[in-house]
């Protein structure tokens, strides 16, 4: 990731796309939030705060400055017209020229914890039953 | 991501996350989960407190930046025979009811060279991806067979492909062991459970006497993967141009 960002343009790096003040506060909200409880929560919570920032900063979405190279757009999945086509449901899709090109899942932060993924890579548990 | 043939996928708690890689071969690559929300009063002691991962040199908001412009330039990953093996790649069933390992991805039996040095070639229908819905899947409590004398232990799937998207839940797939084409109607399981596939079957079963004439035959209702899943005939419509 840090050779991706040597290439970006300094222009893109100094661009004014949204107010530090406000994505800090908005990032404060959410995490500190203890009635995050459940997956929709965590749904709406992606929405209000990685999805809507992500979206202005490379997607230039309200009016931000676009970025000079290009990038996907965060946007929710769900059964039906919005599945993308894909078999199966995942909550959140990133996608770019009407391709899907990144599956986001979106899980209880009581049932997948930092331990449990070590412990997935780690060998442990091989099969998540969550 | 392998049955959607995406390489890139993201597993979040807002407060955690991880960054997934695919690779042919059955190989996934995955981060620890990482965080990077401070400390607030007596509600969190912060990330790593927590024992989330720091991010020293980054933030989430930077790695989906970076993310998203690695996808839009990364293109999907098609599980395909390594080594340019003729063949196909099977996905045997990973039961969700079991704690053993889940099984991994099958390459296709290496052949021996040919004697007059030529390669073999990949015919149309040998080389690709498919479901084995062997073993696990006849010994499902919900696996129920309808059409019988015919194996459908193996489909062809290629959900990716435009020309076998039907509909949201629907998907056209090659029957391996006599080469016809079925339909696929799939419900994820993560998501609903399987009343709705349950009752779908009872409705085709009160038409039974209408089955491949007034409405599709219903051959298998089984689990397939994280799927609930039907296997219909497919039924090849042909639309007059008169009919508008």
């Amino acid at each position: 990731m840090s050779a991706y960002w040597n290439t970006v343009s300094q222009a893109d790096r100094t661009a004014l796309v949204v107010n530090q003040a406000q994505v800090q506060l908005m990032w404060q909200s959410v995490a500190n939030d203890p009635r995050i409880l459940c997956e929709d929560d965590v749904k709406v919570s992606v929405d209000s705060y990685p999805k809507l920032f992500h979206r202005v900063a490379a997607n230039g979405a309200l009016g931000a400055t676009l970025p000079s190279d290009i990038h996907s757009t965060i946007d929710r999945s769900a059964l039906g017209a919005a599945q993308w086509g894909l078999t199966g449901v995942p909550d959140f899709v990133m996608h770019h020229l009407n391709r899907v090109t990144v599956l986001m899942e979106v899980k209880n932060p009581w049932l997948v914890t930092p331990q449990r993924i070590d412990e997935v890579i780690n060998s442990i548990v091989r099969l998540l039953s969550y | 991501m392998v049955h959607n043939r995406k390489t890139l996928g993201i597993l979040t708690t807002l407060k955690g996350w991880c960054f997934f890689c695919r690779f042919n071969g059955g190989i996934l690559t995955m981060t620890r989960m990482y965080g990077d929300f401070p400390a607030y009063g007596n509600i969190t002691q912060g990330a790593a407190a927590e024992g989330y991962y720091a991010t020293p040199n980054f933030t989430i908001m930077k790695a989906l930046y970076y993310l998203s412009y690695l996808a839009a330039i990364t293109n999907d990953t098609e599980e395909q025979p390594i080594n340019g093996q003729p063949g196909r790649v099977h996905l045997p069933f990973a039961s969700p009811d079991k704690a053993d390992a889940a099984p991994r991805i099958q390459q296709p039996p290496v052949l021996a060279p040919r004697p007059d040095g030529q390669q073999f070639g990949g015919q149309p229908g040998q080389v690709g991806y498919a479901y084995t819905i062997t073993g696990g899947y006849e010994t499902a409590d919900d696996f129920r067979q309808f059409h019988k004398d015919v194996d459908y232990g193996v489909l062809q799937f290629e959900p990716w492909a435009k020309e076998n998207y039907l509909g949201p839940k629907n998907w056209i797939a090659t029957v391996v062991s006599n080469g016809k084409k079925v339909v696929l109607k799939l419900w994820d399981a993560w998501k609903f459970d399987a009343s709705a596939r349950d009752q779908e079957v009872s409705i085709y079963l009160q038409l039974k006497p209408l089955w491949g004439k007034v409405v599709p035959s219903l051959y298998v209702s089984t689990p397939i993967h994280f799927f609930h899943a039907l296997i219909l005939q497919y039924v090849d419509v042909i639309t007059s141009p008169y009919i508008r």
